[in-house]
């Protein structure tokens, strides 16, 4: 069940996608949830899909590890298209009882939602997939450096977010470990009352805290140890270079740009 | 009691394949024994200790509890459940409560038991897991690391198992914090709770296991008595283990001349050993 989640998770495969530049991919994903909420109708989101599918082909991902990360938001998913299906106000009113109205808007509203999350999960963690959290935030410190001559702390903001992304596996075994634990104490994590249930996950939640400020404590101290000092201004053993790879990237970012405004334009 | 029969678990890692983490298991666990199960890192000890628990499912296999066989896993986990007790690595960080008592509470409380019967079982595995009842009213956190672990065995031993298996429980402690548990776990084994050990630490094993399990690579290489499983150097050295420094004693001294029965593991028997030795060649 822990392992489902595949957010922040890398996949290693020999994979075009995977040695491409990861500027490139960070903006190429920033640029896709753009469009994901901009665009507007059937046949765009055809394309989008098409365009999805044909990028985790590249990246080698199996298909079935991709829809396995997609388990834990189905909730979300249902939800939101609920509440769009049953709120959305609309003319053409397909069916009603009582409090309920579901119009044809509502169902359209219910099914562009649940197509854009899916979607935004697929394609953001194709990002996280492809590209180890060392290299991504390699990429995203040289990407906001502009930002540092304003004064924004740019060195520190991407040094949170490399400790966080390298340590949802870490805390992820943590929780399987600690929920292996307590199952053997006789805890109890599939009884269907639902007060029952969040009482079940104190015993796992509050090990976890523990364990997580423990660890952030102790990597707090090794850091200082080493003197960290965030602002220091320090040079990579990795350097970036776009290649003829992320010229690829950039033209089929440009084709699909025009084949969205061509639909947008015709249809 | 405990029975698995050509068990297989294999896991998708991080790769596109799938990692087999066991080939071909058979065990027989029995009533009353002292087992050690040793081998190197990634050899499948945990693996194993977490089927034996039922916290796993092996992905192919049979599992007997008690002679009856199951096919089914959901419920072969949920026997073995009810019979067997693990203790992970490092187990202090599943403490929970907020106070030591109701911490070791938790496993009897889950079971059902009426508030007697919770605290007779506390105070029980309490005293086997050599807690001062001072200690009680204590917060798990503020204890030391020793301590600790002592009330998170507690809180394991108080779901009264009848199978207690403990992964690696001496790692992290001193070496009269080591030698304490060890002692602890005899004296748990004396009450009539079956003990698996498992460890790399061949003195650890020595000193108490009458029977040792030998993992290597997922695969079962040995499975004997202690002192079978240590004459065979070659398969202890290919699990890239070792026997016993007291051993590799005897060896030494043998080769300088003496002669002294080889099949000796603890300290204590080789000096008895060296000293008749000594008195023959006088």
């Amino acid at each position: 069940m822990i392992r489902d989640i595949t957010i922040g998770q890398y996949y290693d495969a020999p994979s075009p996608i995977h040695k491409m530049d990861p500027r490139t991919k960070i903006l190429w994903t920033l640029f896709y949830m753009i469009t994901l909420f901009v665009v507007e109708g059937f046949w765009s989101y055809v394309v989008i899909v098409a365009s999805t599918a044909l990028i985790i082909a590249l990246s080698k991902i199996p298909v079935k590890f991709m829809l396995r990360g997609l388990k834990p938001i189905i909730l979300l998913v249902v939800i939101t298209a609920a509440l769009n299906l049953f709120m959305t106000q609309g003319e053409n009113v397909i069916f009603s009882k009582g409090i309920f109205t579901i119009t044809l808007e509502g169902v359209y509203m219910a099914a562009k939602m649940a197509v854009r999350i899916i979607l935004l999960i697929i394609g953001t963690s194709i990002l996280t997939l492809t590209t180890t959290p060392t290299v991504l935030t390699g990429g995203l410190e040289i990407l906001l450096s502009p930002l540092k001559k304003i004064g924004v702390p740019i060195s520190v903001f991407v040094m949170m977010v490399g400790i966080a992304l390298r340590f949802i596996p870490t805390l992820l075994d943590e929780t399987d470990k600690i929920i292996k634990a307590q199952t053997s104490r006789g805890a109890d994590f599939e009884n269907k009352n639902p007060v029952k249930r969040i009482k079940a996950m104190i015993p796992i939640l509050i090990p976890l805290f523990v364990s997580a400020f423990r660890r952030a404590d102790d990597l707090a101290v090794a850091m200082e140890c080493r003197c960290y000092n965030a602002d220091a201004d320090r040079s990579s053993y990795r350097r970036f270079a776009f290649g003829k790879r992320d010229f690829y990237a950039l033209m089929y970012a440009v084709i699909f740009v025009i084949i969205l405004v061509v639909i947008k334009v015709v249809l | 009691m405990i029975e698995l029969k050509n068990i297989f678990y294999s896991y998708s890692a991080n790769s596109s394949e799938n990692t087999v983490a066991l080939k071909d298991i058979n065990l027989k666990i029995n009533k009353g024994e002292f087992i050690g199960i040793a081998g190197h890192t990634g050899s499948g000890k945990t693996t194993v200790a977490q089927i034996l628990a039922g916290l796993i499912n092996p992905s192919e296999g049979e599992i007997v509890v008690n002679g009856e066989s199951f096919s089914d896993y959901k419920s072969a986990a949920r026997a073995l459940r009810q019979k067997v007790g693990i203790v992970f690595q490092y187990p202090e960080h599943q403490l929970f409560e907020e106070t030591v008592y109701r911490d070791i509470a938790f496993g009897p409380k889950n079971k059902g038991l009426n508030e007697k019967e919770v605290d007779e079982c506390v105070r029980k595995s309490a005293s086997l897991a050599h807690l001062k009842e001072e200690l009680f009213d204590k917060s798990p956190f503020e204890l030391s690391g020793g301590q600790k672990r002592r009330v998170a065995i507690a809180g394991v031993l108080a779901t009264e198992p009848e199978v207690l298996i403990l992964d690696e429980p001496a790692a992290g402690l001193d070496p009269s914090g080591r030698a304490r548990l060890l002692e602890e776990l005899r004296r748990i084994r004396e009450e009539g709770t079956t003990v698996i050990l498992i460890s790399h630490s061949m003195e650890d094993l020595a000193e108490n296991v009458d029977r040792i399990i030998l993992l290597g690579n997922g695969e079962k290489i040995k499975d004997a008595s202690t002192s079978e499983v240590f004459q065979d150097v070659q398969s202890l050295e290919n699990c890239s283990l070792e026997i016993p420094e007291i051993t590799k004693i005897i060896k030494i001294l043998n080769e300088n001349g003496m002669n002294i029965p080889e099949n000796i593991f603890t300290v204590e028997d080789a000096c008895d050993a060296i000293c008749k030795a000594l008195e023959v060649s006088q």
